[in-house]
């Protein structure tokens, strides 16, 4: 059976083989699903498909943490395998595909292992095998997770970026906290589009980390925050440079590894920075840094 | 010495920049700025072996620059590009 699901106007499938399995609906990608999807989906993610080990060796391969588990990345001339492993589960996302052309057709196809044979995952695992297959497909189409907090005032966003640790959401709280008429739209990764027109949108997703707001809304962005802890609170416009040293850092490590994949990312980035403003902010963790970077932004 | 392969400069946003991959889990990414004159150094260098005095001259027949200043940036825009890792002796 296969259910559709939408996330920055994307529609994707979720399927398994098996016609009375239903794919597991968790709490966070409820708010995004689909009854009547209005076109053929982006991809489609097969979930309960055996994933066959290979004999060969990938040309590359890295390793990176998840929150509660890792990674590997292998690649090789055909494919991408992810394996993600997590509180004792293991599972692999396979993404094939023609690397003389990396065309995919109409729908980007996916397998993975999860729920084959009997296997159950756990929702690290669900969650980022998606992250990994969303933002794979989406990338031709200028669309990028950006791991960030973000928070909504009178109908723009504010984007705040920064390591792990960093206080991305403490900041975000202290706007919501102080400052009237604020909101969050999404605590740990929500997509960025650029339209056909050059406007650019930041959308609620159902990755949210710990925030637990799941929002299948859509602002403009007044424009980035890069933050750091400081001894006082300061704030300064960066330059383009800077802005770009800000987001690229912000987006999938996975798919910074090829010079094509690369090239999608920085040009991305290069539209959303010619519209958008970013900032940097050296802050405390107090009410003051809230309006200094509110009052900066909104001119107020 | 020669410049190090593989480099390609991005345009973003209007700004000349060289994103180098961090290897794996040990260096960081480094994003590198150039500037206009550095950027056509860059482009003028590509696959050619050159010193201090070779940019001296480019830089002399393409500026109006006195040739002892021409040297003197031209050291310093191979000691910057020694930093960024960006050249092999």
């Amino acid at each position: 059976m296969t259910l559709h699901y939408c996330v920055a106007d994307h529609i994707f499938a979720l399927t398994r083989r098996e016609p009375e399995r239903v794919p597991p609906v968790s709490l966070n990608f409820a708010p995004f699903r689909i009854d009547h999807p209005s076109s053929e989906p982006l991809f489609e993610m097969v979930l309960d498909q055996e994933v066959v080990p290979r004999s060969d060796n990938p040309t590359q391969i890295f390793d990176y943490d998840l929150e509660d588990g890792d990674c590997t990345l292998c690649i090789y001339d055909d494919e991408y395998r992810l394996t993600l492993r997590s509180r004792g589960k293991e599972a692999t996302v396979v993404c094939p595909f023609a690397r003389s052309n990396y065309r995919f057709g109409p729908t980007c196809r996916f397998y993975t292992d999860m729920y084959f044979d009997g296997r159950s995952a756990n929702g690290i695992i669900y969650d980022h095998a998606l992250v990994f297959a969303y933002s794979f497909a989406t990338l031709p189409c200028k669309t990028l997770l950006i791991h960030s907090s973000v928070i909504v005032r009178g109908g723009a966003a504010v984007m705040c970026l920064g390591e792990s640790g960093t206080g991305k959401s403490t900041h975000t709280r202290l706007w919501l906290e102080n400052i009237e008429g604020t909101e969050r739209l999404n605590d740990d990764g929500p997509v960025v589009r650029v339209m056909n027109d050059g406007s650019v949108r930041v959308y609620g997703s159902p990755w949210s980390g710990k925030g637990c707001v799941w929002k299948q809304e859509w602002q403009p962005i007044a424009a980035f925050l890069r933050l750091s802890q400081g001894p006082a609170n300061v704030i300064k416009e960066l330059s383009k440079f800077g802005a770009f040293g800000a987001l690229l850092p912000s987006t999938l490590p996975t798919l910074q590894k090829e010079e094509r994949t690369l090239d999608q990312i920085c040009a991305t980035l290069s539209d959303i920075l010619t519209t958008t403003k970013a900032y940097h902010l050296s802050c405390l963790p107090d009410a003051a840094a809230a309006h200094l970077s509110c009052s900066t932004i909104f001119g107020e | 010495m020669k410049l190090k392969q593989n480099y390609k400069v991005r345009k973003i946003a209007g700004e000349s920049v060289i994103v180098r991959m961090g290897v794996q889990n040990v260096k960081m990414t480094t994003i590198i700025s150039l500037n206009p004159t550095s950027e056509w150094l860059w482009e003028q260098l590509q696959g050619v072996e050159f010193d201090a005095q070779k940019v001296a001259d480019l830089l002399g027949a393409e500026y109006e620059v006195e040739p002892a200043v021409a040297l003197a940036d031209a050291n310093a825009w191979i000691e910057s590009l020694r930093k960024a890792d960006l050249v092999e002796e």
